[in-house]
């Protein structure tokens, strides 16, 4: 019983490490996917963190006109700015918080809004480029940033770049939405972009983190990157599989955190099964010596054996996969409240395999072989 | 039924050495002497067909020992050991192997069932190795369990019988390839006294025409042989005196 429990517990961490680890590469790649974009343009260096001071690289400037600019290519269905600064809100408290602000040109189908309306007028203060146009005061937030602010959608709160600016800058939340939230992995408020480049100030320069595009459907969208990065050489062109790439990069510990996970995963399932099945064995020595003793052959006794450890990773294996499903659910809301994204811990099958099969090999081939080893090694004959 | 064996003990001696030689000190040259004890020294003893002996001695008289080379488990450094004419020290290991198979029966203090087997299939095991059909081995098992009064035990775990339990089914395990020797190393040294009963009586009901050598520190046990064979301290050279039946 024991044998088979430890035997589960190795299952369960192969297939739950392993999970996690997938997890830390995929969710990656899935939110880019949500994102419902084909293109992510920037200027050099961009990177989707917060970079020194608590600001984000914001390096594409004039983005609106980068964004015209783009669309105008046939291949290009839409293109949009996105750009993510620090701001400063509260509930009309007076106890601010720094959170990431995201401004979009609209939510399209790229935010999933979980209650309330999308942006009335989005692009209004924009006004092209004079920045002159009505203010909407309007914002989406997520729905960890409403409950810590207690605040829902009608409610009123103030943002800004500054605590001075945010002091006169209410917006009404129209939405709640944790699209961002999970994109970044952090608390977000969403904001029409020409009114968050208002509220920090940035008007000026039009900075935005990325010109995001949808292209035409039946185009490449590697053929229109180059074609638009050799009509724009100072702005890099990627496709979302290439930003995810360029991200993980820059995420140099993720990239290894994930790997990292399932070779310790592979191994633990492997230590773990090898180092129970070997305790089980000998735990039985004095028990093979007597068989010995009785007659039996060696053979015999590692044949014996090698179908209990079997018996034993078979039935290990079964329970670890029959829990790990239900354990990866736990563990995913765990790690989602925790760190923002969700599915984070994604229970494939192939891991569900990959544990039941360390389990099955390396539990029967550790009986066999250190049964083996035992009798080689010649057995003392109980003298109790 | 086997009508037991004959076992003859001549002039048998069992040194032990105590420790090893290192490889390094042997790679070295630097071999030292290893001291060594003598576990039995010139014990002569003989055992009749069907008959029932017990072995008494204090500990370290050498009465494991003797019965481990009864039952061929090992070799004596001097003298010989013989089962029905068969000299055991002329054996191979592997002879040694099939002769314990085919005559011998082991019960040892301690029970030595694998856990993760039932009762049944513990005792079927030595029968496995003579590639008996399996209704016969599991109806062989069954039998035995029977007699040793485990008949409603077949399907349980050594894990959930009790001590005595565990060591009837032992004794089956024992009596399962039919043997016509029975060896028990104090097998009821771990047991209550109305357990120790039991055993006893169950050992007696399955080893009836056997020969069968019992060696126990419990006088209870011994009463139960036709006759005792005392052992005396084996540190040193000494007879074997043998007393007449209890």
């Amino acid at each position: 019983m024991l044998a088979v429990t430890g035997v589960t517990l190795a299952v369960l961490a192969v297939i739950l490490l392993a999970a996690t680890g997938a997890g830390v590469l995929e969710v990656g790649a899935t939110q880019f996917d949500q994102a419902d974009r084909d293109l992510w343009v920037s200027a050099e260096g961009t990177s989707l963190s917060p970079a020194r001071g608590g600001g984000f690289t914001n390096t594409l400037t004039d983005s609106h006109q980068v964004a015209s600019e783009i669309e105008a290519h046939p291949d290009v269905a839409q293109a949009n700015p996105i750009a993510f600064q620090s701001v400063y809100i509260d509930a009309g408290d007076g106890e601010f918080q720094t959170i990431i602000g995201a401004g979009i040109s609209g939510t399209g189908n790229s935010v999933s809004i979980q209650s309330g309306r999308d942006f009335s007028a989005p692009n209004r203060h924009y006004a092209n480029g004079s920045y002159d146009g009505e203010m909407t005061y309007e914002v989406i937030l997520d729905s960890d940033t409403a409950d810590q602010l207690d605040v829902g959608v009608g409610d009123t709160v103030r943002i800004g770049g500054s605590l001075a600016a945010a002091r006169e800058h209410e917006f009404t939340v129209v939405a709640i939405s944790s699209t961002f939230r999970q994109l970044l992995g952090s608390q977000t408020v969403i904001l029409p972009i020409a009114e968050l480049q208002e509220i920090t100030g940035t008007t000026e320069r039009d900075p935005a983190t990325f010109v995001t595009a949808v292209t035409e459907d039946g185009a490449g969208p590697e053929a229109v990157a180059t074609e638009i990065e050799e009509q724009h050489p100072t702005l890099s062109v990627r496709t979302n599989e290439e930003q995810l790439l360029a991200v993980l990069r820059q995420r140099a510990s993720v990239l290894v955190a994930g790997a990292a996970l399932v070779i310790v995963a592979i191994l633990a399932g492997l230590t773990l099964t090898a180092s129970l099945l070997w305790l089980y064995v000998h735990h039985q020595r004095a028990t093979f010596a007597a068989l010995l003793a009785q007659g039996v052959s060696p053979w015999t006794v590692v044949a014996t054996i090698a179908v209990q450890g079997l018996v034993i990773a078979l039935l290990g294996a079964l329970v670890g996969v029959v829990l790990a499903v239900p354990a990866g659910v736990v563990l995913s809301q765990v790690a989602a409240s925790l760190v923002g994204f969700s599915g984070l811990v994604t229970v494939a099958p192939w891991m569900l395999g990959l544990g039941a099969g360390i389990a099955l090999l390396v539990g029967t081939i550790v009986a066999v072989v250190s049964t083996g080893a035992l009798l080689r090694g010649g057995l003392a004959v109980p003298r109790k | 039924m086997s009508s037991g064996a004959e076992v003859t003990c001549s002039e048998v001696h069992r040194t032990y050495q105590m420790g090893r030689q290192s490889r390094l000190r042997r790679l070295l040259g630097r071999e030292r002497s290893v001291p060594e004890v003598n576990a039995i020294d010139g014990v002569s003893i003989e055992v009749g067909r069907g008959e029932f002996v017990g072995l008494a001695g204090p500990s370290g008289s050498g009465k494991t020992t003797l019965l481990h080379l009864i039952a061929g488990l090992e070799t004596p450094t001097a003298g010989t050991v013989t089962v029905d004419g068969v000299r055991l020290d002329e054996l191979s290991s592997r002879e040694r192997t099939r002769f314990r198979l085919d005559t011998v029966g082991v019960v040892f203090q301690r029970f030595h069932l694998l856990g993760s087997l039932s009762a049944r299939a513990n005792v079927a095991l030595p029968l496995l190795e003579r590639g008996e059909p399996k209704a016969r081995r599991r109806e062989r098992a069954a039998n035995l369990l029977e007699q040793v009064g485990l008949g409603d035990r077949l399907a349980h775990r050594p894990g959930q019988l009790s001590g005595g339990e565990r060591q009837r089914v032992a004794v089956a395990r024992a009596l399962a390839t039919d043997p016509s020797l029975v060896v028990a190393d104090e097998p009821t040294g771990e047991l209550d006294s109305e357990t120790a009963d039991r055993v006893l009586d169950a050992l007696a009901a399955v080893t009836a025409d056997r020969t069968v050598v019992l060696a126990s520190h419990d006088d209870r046990a011994l009463d139960r042989t036709d006759r005792v064979i005392e052992l005396t301290d084996a540190e040193r050279t000494r007879a074997v005196p043998t007393t007449d039946a209890v």
